[in-house]
């Protein structure tokens, strides 16, 4: 992307920037940034969220820092229907399927990417086209109190499982709010855990997603 | 069958069933009963392996004449009376049933004399009901109990008993656990009359430590890692076994919590990590540990035979576990490492995160948290937290000298004091978190809502019907009104557009999906014209494009309409400045209202109940002005 655009010195500069691509379309975005759509996302799967990195700034990549780093904000594109519930749940980050001891929710790695938030919602129905999916109202988001005690208790739980060497046993359902699911390329990878005796196994890697109605109470609340 | 209540007898045998498995059941029963009277001297003697006789007497407090028979009964204990007892146990027995259970499988007599009694008396109780008869015995202070012919009644039960052998090596294993764990107690085991061990109470660690060789085995208390730490509500102390030592079978395994042997996974499955790599996966470690927790933090409430316990803060114990026991292995070993640095056993942990371990996917993760742990306000807390963590265990290091205090793993940089008061936080039931938007919801006109019933009889005006789709009926005291329900509409949309420009405090809502207009030259000029106007009205509309307004937050009153059209079309209506404001409100009414479909009853009622919340004037009033009066005349009927 030729495109290029400083990282904002403020949250009222990024949440101003991200004001700006509101009720625009991905077309008419990528049109401004000077890049191809392409054809599906199949292929690219995280285009839209580069396109929305690109256009209001956030240079981190792949690097493992928020994705506006002198901001600590982390940047999240949330597919929605025209009903404004989300499509999808979001994920978060690997969950640590060892060395888990002593690891505390201050310093969990989910405590840390879900500090700060920019919520950026796309209006991404399967029917509609890509170039005509419309970027949402941004809504820059910290957890609540009651919300961070949801994703805690929630936390707790999942951690639980995973230090007592029952990750085989974690399924979807689990959690109110969050959940794990395998987060994999395919089936076969394989990552260290521990079993049920204590003893180090092979486990998919898994991740933790935040469940739709999570994300649904944050975008009702903010535009209530 | 009716519905009947049990005989007494056949209840205690049901309960039997529970917890006297085999004799090794009974022992444990009678000796925490023992312990738990404060004996010191305790003397069992056993015939085929328990079946025909266990004998068990003690020099604890024994029972007064008065309650011998109650102790024989079900459900009655003197070691908790309340709820807030049984949430903080702190003897081995509680439920109150080990007695009357036993007595109801087999020929049970309870001889017992308190400091107090001159006499010591003897109780048994028989029959269907189980009544307790009593008769004056000989006895020192203390208690003993007979139990002969365990199970002559449920002859079932009985047939699962295996050889004497088998049953005593059983017995033999409970003995141990208490002997472990007591070693201030006195303990003679005598097997069919023949004297076969005695543990006598050690009071210094020599005797302590021949104490556990003689449980144990000597080649265990030769090669193992003493540990005592103390954690504000935890404290974990023992022996560990070298990894050297680590046994094919589980059978060195004694673990306790507050004072109870426990076969719990989740201990186990602590220890088992903290040896992990240590012993090959076949091994089993070899140990003596004995946790100590606030009896308020486990429930021994889970099982009669309370071989499980449950931590309130699983995790939270299973890791401290881990970390001790890890801890104290690895000082320990790099000690032995010094001496034998070729030791193949030895393996330094050092950093935990190893790359190599990790698929592909993962390591984006590990950098960061490594970034993380290397910034230098994390290593700051690191150091505080060791030596908060070495002074406060200086009572298990200077006892023994050889015992290093352990280091944490960077991970655990919070202190463990600090983490428990956060999970007293963390255990809260979440208030729900989704409340917050039904509270939001309660728009600012309907916390004004004043209760109007439109039906009401001895209301003055009652609304009576909706004619031909736009025309709402109204009686006011006998007159009757034609009031066009547009009228209505726009008169309670003015009344909203009016409120939302003089109240700051009205709020303007952000629309999820922001809407995009289409502009040219003339809209564009028109939107610059009502800026103002627009956002007086709370309207928040940009332009990030030159031929595109769009549309961010909106009045409350404009929610859920085609806001493209009702936008573009009224800021057509203003293409010259200075705009006439009223005729500009007056316009976006005219516009909205167009935008409703035909009202429906339900509509209609809620329209004049808005009205009456939202206007000065009375809804008779407005009904009289804008409404026509309808003239119309009784028939008479014939």
């Amino acid at each position: 992307m030729s495109y290029y655009r400083e990282e904002p010195n403020s949250e009222e500069e990024l949440l101003t920037r991200a004001r700006q691509i509101a009720g625009l379309t991905l077309g008419q975005l990528a049109e401004e940034a000077q890049v191809s759509i392409p054809p599906n996302l199949q292929k690219e799967k995280g285009w839209v969220g580069q396109l929305i990195e690109c256009l209001l700034g956030a240079h981190a990549g792949s690097k493992p820092v928020p994705d506006f780093e002198n901001l600590g904000i982390e940047l999240k594109t949330l597919p929605i229907n025209r009903q404004g519930t989300p499509l999808e749940t979001t994920y978060v980050c690997v969950a640590p399927l060892t060395n888990t001891i002593g690891l505390t929710w201050q310093d969990s790695v989910v405590k840390k990417k879900l500090n700060r938030v920019l919520w950026v919602p796309i209006l991404a129905e399967r029917s509609i086209p890509l170039n005509e999916r419309i970027v949402g109202y941004p809504i820059l988001w910290s957890p609540s109190r009651a919300e961070e005690q949801a994703l805690i208790n929630d936390w707790e739980e999942l951690m639980e499982f995973i230090s007592l060497g029952r990750v085989e046993e974690i399924t979807a359902k689990h959690g109110e709010v969050i959940q794990i699911r395998p987060k994999a390329a395919h089936a076969k990878i394989r990552t260290s855990a521990t079993g049920a005796e204590g003893q180090p196994i092979k486990a998919l890697p898994r991740g933790f997603y935040l469940k739709k109605n999570f994300t649904q109470a944050i975008l009702t609340n903010a535009t209530l | 069958m009716p519905i009947q209540i049990l005989p007494p007898q056949l209840a205690n045998q049901i309960a039997a069933g529970e917890v006297v498995e085999r004799p090794a059941s009974v022992i444990k029963e009678l000796l925490e009963n023992s312990l738990d009277a404060g004996a010191t001297r305790i003397e069992i003697d056993i015939e085929a392996g328990g079946s025909q006789l266990i004998r068990i007497r003690d020099n604890g407090t024994g029972i007064i004449k008065d309650e011998l028979g109650l102790a024989l009964s079900r459900h009655a204990t003197s070691k908790v009376c309340s709820l807030q007892d049984l949430e903080a146990i702190t003897s081995l027995g509680f439920r109150g049933e080990a007695l009357a259970s036993i007595s109801s499988v087999s020929r049970l007599t309870l001889t017992s004399r308190t400091a107090e009694q001159a006499e010591a008396w003897q109780a048994e109780a028989e029959g269907r009901d189980m009544a307790v008869s009593l008769k004056p015995a000989a006895h020192p202070v203390g208690t003993t109990i007979e139990v002969a012919d365990l199970f002559f009644n449920t002859p079932a039960r009985r047939r699962f008993l295996r050889t004497d052998k088998t049953e005593f090596t059983h017995i033999e294993e409970v003995i141990k656990r208490i002997v472990l764990s007591r070693s201030d107690v006195s303990i003679k085991l005598t097997n069919n009359g023949k004297l076969y061990k005695h543990y006598r109470a050690a009071q210094d660690d020599r005797a302590q430590a021949q104490r556990i060789s003689a449980v144990c085995g000597p080649s265990f208390v030769e090669n193992t890692i003493k540990l005592d730490i103390d954690y504000d509500i935890v404290s974990i102390s023992g022996w560990l076994g070298e990894p050297k030592i680590a046994r094919p079978q589980r059978d060195v395994q004694y673990c306790y919590v507050n004072g109870r042997m426990m076969r719990d996974k989740l201990i186990n499955h602590a220890i088992r990590q903290a040896y992990e790599s240590r012993i090959t996966n076949e091994q089993h470690a070899a140990y003596v540990l004995f946790i100590t927790v606030d009896p308020k933090q486990v429930d021994v409430n889970v099982h009669p035979s309370k071989h499980e316990v449950r931590f309130h803060q699983s995790r939270l114990i299973h890791d401290f576990i881990y970390q001790a026991v890890h801890a104290a292995l690895n000082n320990e070993l790099v000690d032995n490492a010094v001496a034998d640095a070729y030791d193949p056993q030895f393996k330094p942990i050092e950093s935990p995160v190893k790359s190599s371990e990790l698929y592909a996917g993962q390591i984006t993760e590990t950098q960061f948290e490594r970034e993380r742990q290397a910034s230098p306000t994390e290593k700051i807390r690191t150091d505080q937290h060791d030596i908060e963590f070495s002074s406060s265990n200086q009572v298990g290091s200077s006892r023994d000298k050889h015992y290093a205090p352990p280091v944490y793993d960077k991970k655990s940089a919070q202190g463990v004091a600090e983490q428990l008061g956060n999970y007293t936080e963390l255990m809260q039931p979440v208030t729900d978190v989704f409340d917050t938007k039904n509270d939001k919801n309660t728009s600012t006109f309907d916390k004004q809502k004043v209760s109007v019933n439109t039906f009401s009889d001895d209301s003055a005006v009652r609304v009576l019907s909706l004619v031909g789709e736009q025309h709402i009926l109204i009686l006011i005291a006998d007159r009757l009104y034609n009031l066009p329900a547009r009228v209505l509409l726009k008169a309670i949309l003015l009344a909203k557009l009016h409120y939302v420009k003089n109240n700051e405090s009205a709020v303007s809502q952000p629309l999820l999906l922001p809407v995009a207009i289409k502009t040219d030259e003339d809209l564009l000029c028109c939107w610059n014209n009502a800026r103002d106007l627009l956002s007086q009205l709370q309207f928040e509309i940009q332009k990030p494009r030159h031929d595109t307004l769009v549309i961010q937050k909106v009045p409350a009153v404009l929610r859920n309409l085609n806001l493209a059209k009702v936008v573009s079309d009224w800021l057509m209506f203003m293409p010259a400045t200075p705009i006439n404001e009223l005729a500009a409100l007056n316009e976006l009414v005219n516009i909205i209202a167009n935008e409703y479909a035909a009202p429906t009853q339900s509509d209609i009622n809620t329209w004049v109940q808005e009205f009456e919340n939202l206007s000065d004037q009375s809804f008779a009033e407005f009904v009289q002005t804008n409404g026509h009066l309808v003239h119309y005349q009784f028939e008479p009927t014939t």
